[in-house]
């Protein structure tokens, strides 16, 4: 694939895998929506906020065999918190997210909406709904009403500053995760589980002063 | 914004909205709540790092028995302290310590210290709504007060916020459930050895409990059978004796200030002399020394002195420094405190300050803009142990000798039933 010029400066724009339809230029911070053939662009995207965490764009994780790349990341606001979601893209247009909120981490995959029993697509699950994704029972715990607050890097779906949501949070008895988001394209819908660092064998993590990175086997 | 190249990152300089000193944050994309460190302000931190006022100095100041900022190893994952609160149950009974701990490749942790025993705690992401978890038996539910915060969080912290907590115990740790309306948080955690902790973070002084697991009963009654026989040699401990000294003061210059006076009972003895402070400001150094007092005939020794660094940021230096003087002879003895930090906010240097500037500033008729920066000065803790000549010691080897065999007995039975 050509690499696609930034309408606004120019630079190269990271849009590395065919499904990425939105980013933000590394170099002047416009983001970016990709057309059929073109790009345009739809506003500029502050800086994020420096955060002490060892995630970087370019940093890789291993899931169920596969390696994953970090291509992006959306930064979510809700009342009281924050969190940051990594958009990872593996071989052959593999896709999967890593949640990281108050150090814990969380990794997913998109799974249809038809695999989920009682879940509705159009309204958001009620606290401690019962829910059962492929044969496996998980219960509603976190409804939250978010708000993206900022960008970087490239998307699958065009995710603006101030672009609301409303997630929904649930858990399987042994630590398995799925999470659901109610945004304004409908619902998508994920499930993975909660991990260590070292689970997800990280390479290309960011070095953070005055901290010593562990050593994985 | 330019186009000359990718952005580097953007260090920022927060400032309290309250009182305008500096906040660090050390867990900056978490935090979202934080304590002002010089005036105590309880501060939101939005999205974008911009600080909001929430509620303004906390009514008292207490100081954890572990700074914030201060750095150790539990566990074998290095944390640095990043918050602090003091919570306590039946409003303002029973307080309890509650730490949160920070790695940025590990996550958070909670380090307790409730009524002298520690415990380490990770929260658990997984569902037990369906029962109880097996294996474990449930405490008393209770309502659980914050009453006073420090440093920073991944939540909303407020003073006054009260959640209902129960505890669970099962043979191998704990599990912690606290929940308020809809929200429901388990933790899952195991008591620590104080002296674990102690070595932790450095802090010879802190106090606490000797936990031993069941298990590892065997090794710890040799252990301390041979300890007890050290001792037999070296007569002096470093954990026993007495406190002849505890002394706290300010000071924040060079100038040598007596700021205390102590009197070494008998033949004098070893002394323990630990100096702590919860300065976390610009780092502050100098030394306290023990002098004694002139009188004829006494050969003066060189002075007991104990090198100090407090503050300064990260992990390079301590809260705490303890040295210990073998045979101090009895007597009187001035405690002298030198003590100096840069921080232009520091006691006499502050002064200094508006005063430059308030006659830099007179020629144009106009006076220094703002309030004068808030005054700082660094709280010093001084104790003094001492561990007289002892005899007593040979005593009690030969109680514990003919007690042995009915502990022993005592364990096997303990260990039998479980």
């Amino acid at each position: 694939m050509a690499p696609l010029a930034c309408p606004s400066c120019g630079a190269a724009l990271p849009f590395s895998t065919s499904f990425a339809v939105f980013a933000v230029c590394a170099y002047c911070g416009a983001a970016v929506v990709r057309r059929d053939r073109d790009v345009e662009s739809i506003g500029v995207v502050a800086d994020l906020p420096e955060e002490v965490s060892p995630w970087q764009l370019g940093a890789s994780i291993a899931m169920d065999g596969r390696r994953y790349t970090l291509a992006g990341r959306v930064r979510m606001a809700w009342a009281d918190g924050v969190w940051t979601e990594w958009f990872a893209a593996g071989a052959n247009d593999a896709v999967a997210w890593l949640a990281e909120a108050q150090g814990t981490l969380a990794v997913s995959v998109p799974c249809p909406a038809e695999q989920a029993e009682g879940l509705d697509p159009a309204v958001p699950p009620a606290l401690n709904q019962a829910v059962r994704i492929r044969a496996t029972a998980y219960r509603v715990v976190d409804i939250k009403e978010a708000r993206c607050i900022g960008v970087e890097g490239e998307l699958p779906f065009p995710a603006p500053v101030g672009r609301t949501s409303t997630g929904a949070d649930m858990l399987s008895r042994d630590g398995g995760f799925a999470g659901a988001e109610y945004g304004p394209e409908g619902m998508r819908l994920f499930v993975g589980r909660y991990a260590t660092l070292a689970e997800l064998q990280p390479r290309g993590l960011r070095a953070l002063e005055g901290w010593t990175a562990p050593v994985f086997a | 914004m330019s186009g000359t190249g990718p952005r580097p990152p953007r260090p920022r300089a927060l400032l309290c909205p309250q009182c305008g000193a500096p906040i660090t944050l050390r867990a900056s994309g978490s935090t979202v709540s934080a304590v002002c460190p010089a005036c105590t302000a309880v501060l939101d931190v939005d999205g974008d790092e911009t600080l909001r006022l929430v509620a303004a100095a906390q009514s008292r100041t207490r100081t954890p028995s572990i700074p914030i900022g201060t750095r150790g190893v539990l566990d074998g994952t290095a944390w640095e302290v990043v918050g602090y609160q003091e919570r306590s149950v039946q409003a303002g009974a029973f307080p309890w310590e509650e730490f949160l701990l920070f790695n940025p490749y590990a996550g958070f942790r909670f380090l307790l210290q409730d009524a002298g025993t520690w415990s380490l705690y990770v929260l658990l992401r997984r569902d037990f709504a369906d029962g109880m978890p097996r294996g474990y038996v449930a405490g008393e539910t209770n309502t659980a007060r914050t009453d006073y915060v420090l440093g920073e969080f991944y939540w909303r912290v407020r003073v006054g916020d009260e959640v209902q907590v129960r505890e669970y115990r099962g043979q191998h740790g704990m599990l912690s459930e606290e929940w308020t309306g809809d929200e429901r948080t388990w933790s899952e955690g195991h008591a620590l050895d104080v002296g674990e902790v102690r070595r932790a973070f450095g802090l010879a002084g802190l106090e606490g409990r000797t936990v031993v697991a069941p298990r590892r009963m065997w090794p710890v009654v040799v252990a301390a059978c041979g300890a007890l026989l050290l001792l037999a040699a070296v007569p002096f401990g470093q954990e026993r004796g007495r406190t002849i000294l505890d002394t706290s003061f300010e000071v924040a210059d060079a100038a040598a200030h007596v700021v205390s006076e102590v009197d070494v009972p008998g033949r004098g003895g070893t002394l323990a002399m630990t100096v702590r402070s919860p300065f976390t400001g610009v780092a502050a150094t100098g030394q306290v020394k023990l002098l004694p007092e002139v009188r004829p005939g006494l050969v003066v020794p060189a002075a007991y002195t104990v090198a100090v660094q407090f503050g300064g940021g990260f992990g390079d230096s301590s809260s705490a420094q303890s040295v210990t003087f073998a045979n101090v002879p009895g007597g009187r003895y001035r405690v002298v405190a030198e003590i100096d930090t840069p921080d232009f906010r520091a006691g006499p240097k502050r002064d200094k300050v508006v005063e430059y500037y308030t006659a830099l500033l007179k020629p144009y008729g106009v006076a220094p803009r703002g309030p004068a920066p808030e005054p700082v000065m660094v709280p010093v803790t001084v104790t003094l142990r001492r561990h007289p000549p002892s005899t007593g010691i040979l005593v009690a080897i030969l109680a514990a000798l003919l007690l042995w065999p009915m502990m022993a007995r005592l364990v096997a039975r303990a260990r039998g039933d479980g």
